[in-house]
């Protein structure tokens, strides 16, 4: 008898728990949550009109987050403000000294980031602005992670990361085999006949020879900055022009080149590329996908709905389909994208985009300026 | 009748008073705010030497590293000796071309001169783009068909050269040169050349001994100003120097600006090379010119007459024909089959030819209003920035007042510094300067302004060699027949100056409407206009698509020219 009302107070014991766990599982309790802060931040942005975004310069560009952002929230504008990241930044400083808060969201290049809005206070942590569980949840991200150009601080968000190929050569000139190596590029039957993309100013040049610089070494990393800098047919900052001396065949071989290879190519100029080097691998670069939000904003729920909307599968399909970028999550289609671009599965990269490496070292820097300053 | 008189002139000094001292402070120390404080902003924040974020230091390394910088030397070398020869080239070229129009019965003279403002008018990189399709020494056109006509083993032209630069500039630099220089032979009065004439001088004779020295302000001005343009030129530079590894002072510039983090401070620094130069030209300008008279319009009637050349009139035809055809039409030509392609120049792509381009430019949504700000801008700067120039050049020529000499010097300075630094220390001014000046932020009247300083010089100087051509004794009679200074200066003054003024107003337009650097910082959302429009284009390395744009907006000038004239053609006609 005891036992009975022992097995039935155990009994009901353990539906009461269950039950109380039950009601308060994380799901739930979320599920209520970020659909009360979502309808919140969502009416409050209906309130104040627009968002404020400045981000890379491109009509492409442009038109993917404007249209697209329109088209999902019909009752919040867009004002899209695309120049280069040191003039961004300059104007954002200016206008803050002046007290003027104009900017909601900087999607940017992570140098840029860590260079000024950073130092400059101007950033808010982006993750309390997350709401939907689409963006929340990690299943949906690489690696089951969010990843940020600063990893202390998780200022910066990192939402797309590619691999930018070291090479790329005139197939009917070279053949891929005889340049997928390091030290072939040495080779005195290439002396001359190289477009070595700069590497002083940011972009992928210098990303380029930061890479090589971790993974040869410094010593064994300045030896190949001489030697090519001697190899070097022409050393410019023309991304276009570079490559398509390749595709003309001026120069047979192009090193570092520039992301806008992505735009030329689907335009339908031709090039063979080189997406790793046999001996050194490849190395990630985040480009312009840094996403910040900026402090005192003007819009600040506007902020929070276009940057949920942004990181959606919808908002990183328009991102991706614009640049040509590999979106960090997963559900995003990547069929448009060239396969050398894919950063491939089991293969270990560089990230260049990390807080520490993403500008150059004041040594890197004063050795480059020696060797290729004109 | 000379208590009459006395009234008479007792009416005429007090306004002229009275506005001296009400508007003449005001307006030196508008100017002072336009000119000197952005300026100045611009040189105390070079010494700052902190990195972004970081608390300001100050200190002299910016300014050292500048000049310390190796290549130095020979970039000054390269920047002098391109700049010299461009120069010495160009003022034949446009002493000569302004003599045809002007000055000669050479028919179709109204052709030339069109042809010469269109070589105004084309787009500097996309041109420069045309001619790479052309002479490129691997794919250039020229190239390939001398070397299977000819049978060459090597291409005859090398676009990427010393030689390559100062010919890609021929057609703009001598185009300027000649809007410069044709409104001062417009006005010259034809008795001294007739008198030349009668006592046996030639045609050739006239031009160097009688033209030329009496239009000395017009020429030196106009060589001041192509010098001091050649000395910052750097778009032809970038695309044609760079691969010949030919590094000239404004590339230098250019590379601090676009650096990461942009050092503005060591630009700053380096541009005080053009300052310089700029004071070296004021002085030698005034050395010159010190003690002559240079009116060539005066109370009485002047005859404008073009002399006969007899059967010499077909020979400058032809030339003019010929310089025209090969430096402008020919490049036009590229730059408009290479807005058709989808790279210019390659046509070994599948599908070379496209007319994506012309359809997507247009469509752009916010074409529209960048359209329409710019209109606004380059009418606005256009306008407002001819009359600022006329009072200007009238303040520092006509008046006696203090400061004109500085006022000199001031007007000469924005061009002591590339587009982007000007928009830089106008943003800094804008929106440092208190809270009623920092309402113009964001507007289209705030990029007015920057293009209006940044095309200061130009416009005082041609303005200020017209103000010195006219003479004194109009105004005196003004005066002296009871008209005020305002009613003198509008109704003697600016009809007289009409041809430069019309001239300067349209170089005005043309800048506002093509120039990106000068208005970069300074445009928001709703002031974009459609050079930035053409900065999206680039960024995507879509130059076509770019072109496109320049190809309107010269079109577009031209529908605007060609309004201008009907509607002063009708009001001849109503006036007669």
């Amino acid at each position: 008898m005891n036992n009975r009302y022992i097995r039935a107070a155990l009994f009901l014991g353990t539906v009461g728990f269950l039950s109380l766990v039950w009601t308060n599982t994380p799901s739930a309790q979320t599920k209520a949550t970020w659909q009360e802060r979502w309808e919140k931040a969502l009416a409050e942005a209906k309130k104040e009109g627009k968002v404020v975004v400045m981000a890379p310069p491109g009509d492409l560009i442009r038109d993917a987050m404007t249209q697209g952002f329109k088209k999902a929230y019909p009752d919040i504008s867009m004002e899209y403000s695309g120049a280069r990241g040191g003039e961004l930044a300059t104007r954002v400083k200016a206008e803050r000294d002046a007290g003027i808060y104009s900017v909601d969201i900087v999607i940017s290049g992570t140098s840029t980031a860590n260079s000024y809005f950073k130092p400059m206070k101007a950033l808010d942590p982006i993750e309390p602005a997350f709401i939907l569980p689409e963006v929340m949840d990690l299943k949906y991200w690489r690696d089951s992670r969010l990843e940020f150009s600063d990893r202390s601080t998780r200022y910066t968000l990192v939402f797309a990361t590619q691999n930018p190929p070291p090479l790329i050569f005139n197939p009917a000139q070279v053949k891929a085999e005889d340049v997928d190596e390091l030290n072939e590029l040495l080779d005195p039957k290439w002396k001359g006949k190289i477009a070595v993309q700069d590497p002083i100013p940011s972009g992928t040049g210098q990303g380029g020879f930061r890479w090589l610089w971790h993974v040869l070494g410094p010593e064994k990393a300045k030896d190949f900055y001489r030697k090519m800098h001697a190899q070097a047919g022409a050393i410019d900052r023309d991304q276009r022009r570079q490559i398509e001396w390749v595709a003309q065949g001026k120069y047979p071989l192009h090193l570092s080149p520039g992301t806008i290879m992505f735009q030329l190519s689907k335009r339908g100029l031709k090039f063979g590329v080189v997406s790793e080097l046999k001996d050194y691998g490849s190395y990630l670069s985040a480009g312009f996908a840094g996403a910040m939000l900026v402090n005192k904003a003007p819009h600040p729920n506007a902020a929070k709905v276009f940057l949920n909307w942004l990181l959606t599968r919808e908002g990183q399909t328009a991102w991706s389909n614009a640049m040509g970028y590999v979106s960090r999550r997963l559900d995003v289609p990547t069929d448009h994208i060239p396969s050398y671009w894919i950063p491939k599965p089991k293969v270990k990269y560089w990230p260049s985009y990390y807080e520490e490496d993403s500008t150059l070292t004041p040594e890197q820097e004063k050795f480059l300026k020696e060797i290729f300053g004109r | 009748m000379e208590l009459t008189k006395r009234i008479a002139l007792h009416r005429v000094e007090l306004p002229t008073l009275s506005w001296s001292w009400i508007l003449l402070p005001l307006f030196v120390a508008l100017l002072a705010f336009m000119l000197a404080y952005p300026v100045g902003l611009l040189f105390v924040k070079s010494f700052a030497i902190n990195r972004p974020g970081q608390p300001t230091a100050w200190g002299l390394e910016g300014w050292i590293a500048a000049f310390s910088d190796r290549g130095l030397p020979l970039a000054l070398a390269n920047t002098f000796s391109l700049g010299a020869v461009r120069v010495a080239i160009t003022s034949v070229l446009a002493v000569f071309f302004a003599w045809v129009v002007t000055r000669t019965d050479t028919p179709w003279k109204g052709l030339i001169e069109a042809m010469l403002w269109l070589g105004f008018f084309l787009p500097l990189l996309p041109m420069t783009l045309g001619w790479v399709l052309l002479l490129d020494p691997q794919y250039g056109l020229i190239n390939k068909f001398l070397m299977k006509v000819f049978q060459l083993s090597a291409p005859p032209f090398d676009i990427y050269s010393y030689w390559g630069i100062v010919w890609c500039h021929l057609a703009f630099s001598t185009s300027v040169r000649f809007l410069l220089m044709t409104p001062a032979f417009k006005t010259m009065d034809a008795a001294l050349e007739e008198a030349a004439r009668i006592s046996g001088s030639n045609n050739l004779g006239i031009l160097c001994r009688i033209t030329v020295p009496i239009l000395a302000p017009a020429l030196l001005v106009s060589t001041a100003l192509g010098f001091i343009r050649s000395l910052e030129s750097f778009e032809i530079e970038l695309v044609l120097g760079i691969p010949a590894r030919i590094y000239v002072i404004s590339t230098k510039v250019y590379d601090f600006i676009h650096f990461e983090p942009p050092l503005y401070g060591r630009a700053t620094a380096l541009c005080s090379i053009f300052l310089v130069m700029i004071f070296l030209l004021i002085w030698l300008q005034k050395a010159l010119l010190r003690g002559r008279e240079y009116t060539t319009i005066t109370g009485r009637s002047y005859a404008v007459r073009s002399f006969s050349l007899g059967p010499w009139r077909w020979v400058t035809f032809a030339f003019c024909m010929l310089f025209i055809f090969v430096m402008i039409v020919l490049p036009l030509a590229t730059l408009v089959m290479g807005t058709f392609m989808e790279f210019f120049g390659n046509f070994d792509l599948e599908k070379p030819w496209t007319s994506r381009h012309w359809a997507t430019a247009f469509t752009d949504p916010i074409f529209l209003r960048s359209f329409k700000n710019t209109l606004i801008l380059g009418l606005g700067a256009g306008v407002l920035g001819t009359l600022l120039y006329a009072l200007i050049s009238y303040y520092i020529v006509r008046t006696r007042f203090a400061c004109r000499g500085l006022i000199d010097v001031l007007s000469w300075l924005p061009w002591a510094l590339p587009g982007v630094l000007i928009s830089l220390a106008l943003l800094w001014t804008a929106l440092g300067s208190g809270n009623l000046i920092k309402l113009i932020y964001g507007t289209v009247f705030l990029l007015s302004l920057a293009i209006i300083i940044k095309e200061m010089p130009l416009g005082t100087q041609i303005i200020k060699a017209g103000v010195m051509q006219i003479s004194k004794e109009l105004e005196e009679a003004s005066t002296a027949s009871g008209a005020s200074w305002p009613a003198g200066f509008r109704r003697i003054m600016l009809p007289l100056l009409r041809p430069t003024m019309m001239a300067v107003g349209i170089i005005v337009f043309i800048s506002a409407v093509r120039d990106i650097p000068t208005v970069v910082f300074l445009s928001t959302h709703n002031s974009r206009t459609i050079s930035l429009l053409m900065l999206d284009y680039i960024a995507e390395a879509n130059m076509e698509k770019a072109a496109v744009l320049g190809v309107f907006i010269v079109f577009l000038i031209f529908v605007l020219l060609f309004i201008v004239r009907v509607l002063g053609l009708r009001r001849v006609v109503i006036q007669s």
